[in-house]
């Protein structure tokens, strides 16, 4: 028998993706590696044989399966960089900038001093060709995925370029990188793939920052980052979102942790028609101290669906997730958590939260906070809640003569401020609140 | 604390008992198919709707997938063609003691049945193997009209309000094993309470497996008028046999108006048996349903009681223990779908897991549509005692609109060393302290339950953690 569904699933399995032709004229952007060719075209033919998510795809739970399409995108517009010539930067003050246009090198900037130090900052294309064996070690490193299994095999087979950061054993580096992935042109899709070493007792700071230039034209960006945490090493690192409302998005963090290193990662998610987030973090060493943070602001019809995975694989660490959402007009938001402690990650300390502040009749929250715990002696809690503005507090402002609206504005940004206090760049955090604060105005305005 | 396995001595020797004397008149034989159903319908004399239904019921068993994409695999061991479907000595139920068959007799007295009768129940049903041997209620119940039956008499003696709510808040279809219970129900509890009607002691159903090999489908539907109140108890056994035996009940609550349903499961299968519950109940306004459920038995048990809170103000509360064992899995939980405004729910679940048990909560909250001032509260707690302990929480969290809340909250740990230091310093013993420290931990849920029940609940408890110290 055949049922609605199965008919509907049906004709999604007959939605062309990527085709062949695509993907082997992407190649001749591939540097000529056999190994790099191989993985790709493995990649290839699982993207090709992976069907896509349906209703019943346990990973896509909640979600708009049928918004989690890369149907009717293309590759390779050639990029205008007088368009955004005019744009604002997020910081000034840098230890480098990369520009990207469609994955397409614009501009790339390093403070010479770095260079000196051994530093390594720049395209991936251009990492690939000068140090080969490095990057392979990190391109070769098994990436988790949280479900998305199709798009990022896509990801892995399109993508031909993205950033390279790499910070040897020992050196600090107050000022943070910064990449700027500007996807042009209507259906234009970008693929970029972002690796950061940061050697052992190294210190730095990392943005990857994602716009469309126009705010009319549809884009797709399926993209991944490897942070990887050295020993003693300590990494801040940012995933700022701004894309226009019409984009579809698909982003992969890994991030490792070896012993005594403490990575936090700060998402800002803006933009998108239907963005995925997925970010594992791994801990592998002892006396870990990591931090996973995430603010979204969404509102319109958008979807954006969060899945995160906390794994403590070793003893004594701790870890920390805190992911606000705030919901306007007919926003969704799904928040799918996973705490895992193995056997072996005895003395654990991990925490996962979600607060969902709900600012419309019509928006709708889900929260899947999980837990996995295999060793005894942990502290582990989760915690979700999802409301409104507290009554209570508004009253106290307008008793004090603040606007209801005013007031209202008062307590949502006080809601952001928990994740935006976090960014510990005084211009990077500035900047931040001005482009969460613009865009929760121009959508109440 | 040690990796080893703790030394488990719970008391499942008052259950571990079975007669091979007991001569089954009726006897489907092993496996399911069509025949199967038809032989069920011919024995119980059904009306053609009602075989029917079983046997849509049994192509939508066929159908569905088991469920182990997001279940455990275990699930897959379960071996649908060796399993009996239907085992009874007759149809009919007694109302007298002295009537029931001599090994039934014996096994429920040796259970505590009658005794428990006699001292506080309003109503018992006890139930061995597929069919009832024996029902009986205060004779003052029966003059206000309170109806508690078996389904097979609630279907002949009082088709119109059975066939009303029989199989509509579960329907077949629901899932592969509320389908499979559709297919081959046999006995379980029918109960009407009449409006106004307060029931003040508690109606009990006692659950028998005595043969190996054997499926127990039961299938209770409860229904309380307006305004009525009533509270149900049942309780499981088995014996250990040597192949696993399933259990698959489907449990159907419907309270009116302002009514009170609540029900209580004492589950202590023994650890070879498959318990796959659906059990939902559907609030009208200002009505309640509380489930209080505590599981300590079974190899796998997956549950997870559900309200629907159909009317305004209507409550909806699952308390649930769970103890999970070597060698078992409590995976249960509870869902709370919230249909109208002003609807509140509570969820506190505790969950125990000593040597390799794994203890599972599963949750679902869902108020999906702009509903005015719903609530939600969930906490679930997991106290790992030994090392190779495990603990899995998955809830799943729906709200829409921003007149409503939900709060989540869960928490994973052990016991500290430091409460154990305190009171082995004055004078207890590590077993002692233990087990003191974990009975506080359910202290306060375990005060729901009827004072026999609590009681005993705390001794199986102390028994469980003996020797899971060191």
């Amino acid at each position: 028998m055949t049922t609605a569904t199965d008919v509907r699933d049906k004709e999604l399995e007959t939605v062309n993706g990527f085709e062949a032709e695509t993907y082997y004229a992407n190649l001749k952007y591939v540097p000529d590696f056999a190994w790099l060719r191989a993985m790709k075209n493995s990649a290839w033919n699982q993207y090709q044989s992976i069907p896509y998510p349906t209703r019943k795809t346990e990973s896509f739970r909640f979600a708009s399966f049928k918004r989690a399409t890369d149907s009717g995108f293309c590759m390779n517009h050639k990029p205008q960089p007088q368009a955004i010539a005019e744009r604002p930067q997020l910081i000034n003050d840098v230890a480098g900038s990369l520009v990207l246009i469609n994955d397409q090198v614009i501009s790339c900037s390093i403070s010479g001093e770095l260079v000196t130090k051994g530093v390594l900052f720049m395209p991936l294309t251009m990492a690939l060709e000068k140090h080969e064996s490095l990057v392979r070690k990190y391109l070769e490193q098994s990436h988790r995925n949280l479900g998305a299994d199709k798009f990022y095999a896509l990801h892995q087979a399109l993508s031909f370029n993205g950033v390279f950061l790499y910070v040897p054993n020992g050196v600090v580096i107050e000022k943070p990188f910064i990449t700027y992935h500007w996807v042009q042109g209507e259906q234009a899709s970008i693929f970029p793939k972002t690796i950061v070493v940061a050697g052992a007792s190294s210190q730095v700071s990392y943005v990857d920052y994602f716009a469309t230039v126009d705010s009319q034209q549809r884009a797709f960006v399926s993209s991944s980052a490897l942070v990887y945490s050295e020993k003693n090493a300590s990494v801040s690192r940012k995933y700022i979102q701004n894309l226009n409302n019409l984009s579809t998005i698909f982003h992969t963090e890994n991030t490792v942790a070896e012993r005594d290193s403490s990575p936090t990662t700060v998402g800002i998610h803006l933009g998108g028609h239907y963005a995925r987030h997925e970010n594992a973090l791994q801990i592998n060493g002892e006396n870990v101290s990591a931090r996973l943070y995430g603010l979204t602001v969404a509102a319109g019809k958008q979807e954006f669906d969060q899945r995160t995975l906390q794994i403590h694989a070793a003893p004594h660490s701790y870890s920390d997730l805190l992911y606000k959402n705030a919901l306007l007009e007919k926003a969704r938001t799904i928040f799918s958590g996973m705490i895992m402690v193995n056997e072996a990650a005895q003395q654990t300390d991990a925490y996962q939260s979600n607060r969902n502040l709900q600012l419309s009749p019509d928006s709708e929250a889900n929260s899947l906070p999980g837990l996995e715990i295999l060793a005894n002696d942990v502290k582990c809690s989760h915690g979700a809640t999802t409301g409104r503005l507290d009554e209570s507090e508004l009253f106290y402002m307008r008793a004090r003569g603040i606007k209801p609206l005013e007031a209202k504005r008062l307590l949502i940004f006080g809601f952001f401020e928990q994740i935006l206090e976090k960014i510990e760049d005084e211009d990077l955090s500035e900047s931040l609140r001005n482009l969460v604060h613009q865009r929760f105005d121009s959508i109440t305005h | 604390m040690s990796t080893e396995t703790p030394e488990i001595s719970i008391d499942r020797s008052k259950g571990d008992f079975h007669y091979d004397t007991v001569s089954y008149e009726y006897d489907a034989g092993v496996g399911l198919n069509t025949d199967t159903i038809n032989y069920i319908a011919d024995v119980k004399k059904e009306p053609q709707w009602v075989r029917e239904f079983r046997h849509k019921a049994l192509e939508s068993f066929y159908r569905q997938p088991m469920p182990t994409h997001w279940a455990t695999k275990d699930l897959e061991t379960i071996n649908f063609d060796k399993i009996r479907y239907y085992l009874s000595q007759g149809q009919k139920t007694t109302r007298s003691w002295d009537e029931v068959p001599q090994e039934m007799k014996e096994t429920f007295e040796r259970l505590g049945i009658p005794e428990q009768e006699r001292a506080f129940l309003a109503g018992v049903e006890a139930q061995f193997d597929s069919e009832a041997v024996y029902s009986n209620m205060k004779e003052e119940l029966s003059k206000l009209g309170v109806i508690f039956v078996g389904p097979n008499e609630g279907l002949s003696d009082h088709p119109d309000i059975f066939k009303k709510y029989f199989g509509k808040i579960i329907p077949t279809s629901d899932n592969k094993f509320a389908a499979l219970n559709s297919a081959v129900f046999s006995g379980g509890s029918f109960i009407y309470v009449p409006k106004g009607v307060k029931v003040k002691q508690p109606l009990q159903a006692y659950f028998r497996i005595n043969a190996e090999s054997f499926g127990q489908f039961e299938r209770t539907l409860i229904i309380a008028d307006e305004g009525s109140e009533v509270t149900y108890m049942e309780g499981c056994t088995a014996p250990k046999f040597e192949t696993a035996t399933l259990h698959s009940a489907v449990v159907e609550l419907m309270a009116l108006k302002g009514a009170k349903i609540q029900y209580i499961t004492v589950q202590n299968w023994s650890n070879n048996v498959f318990n796959l519950v659906t059990k939902r109940g559907v609030a009208d306004e200002e009505a309640e349903v509380r489930w209080i459920d505590c599981n300590i038995g079974s190899r796998l048990t997956m549950k997870y009681p559900g309200v629907v809170l159909k009317g305004r103000k209507a409550r909806g509360e699952v308390l649930s223990i769970a103890l999970a064992s070597d060698g078992q899995h409590q995976d249960t939980g509870a869902k709370m779908i919230h249909a109208a405004d002003e609807t509140t729910s509570n969820i506190i679940a505790k969950s125990i897991s000593v040597g390799k048990g794994r203890s599972t909560y599963r949750g679902v909250v869902d108020i999906p549509r702009n509903l005015k001032g719903c609530k939600n509260n969930t906490e679930c707690d997991a106290l790992l005692i030994n090392t190779n302990s495990r603990t899995d929480t998955y809830p799943a969290i729906t709200l829409r609109g921003d007149q409503s809340s939900v709060q989540h909250e869960a928490s994973v740990s052990k016991v500290s060393a430091e409460q154990i230091f305190y009171m082995q310093q004055r004078g207890l013993s590590e077993g002692a302290a233990m087990s003191l420290s974990v009975n506080g931990f359910i202290n306060d849920l375990v005060r729901e339950f009827p004072m026999e029940y609590s009681v005993e609940l705390k001794r199986l408890i102390e028994l469980e953690m003996e020797g899971s110290v060191g």
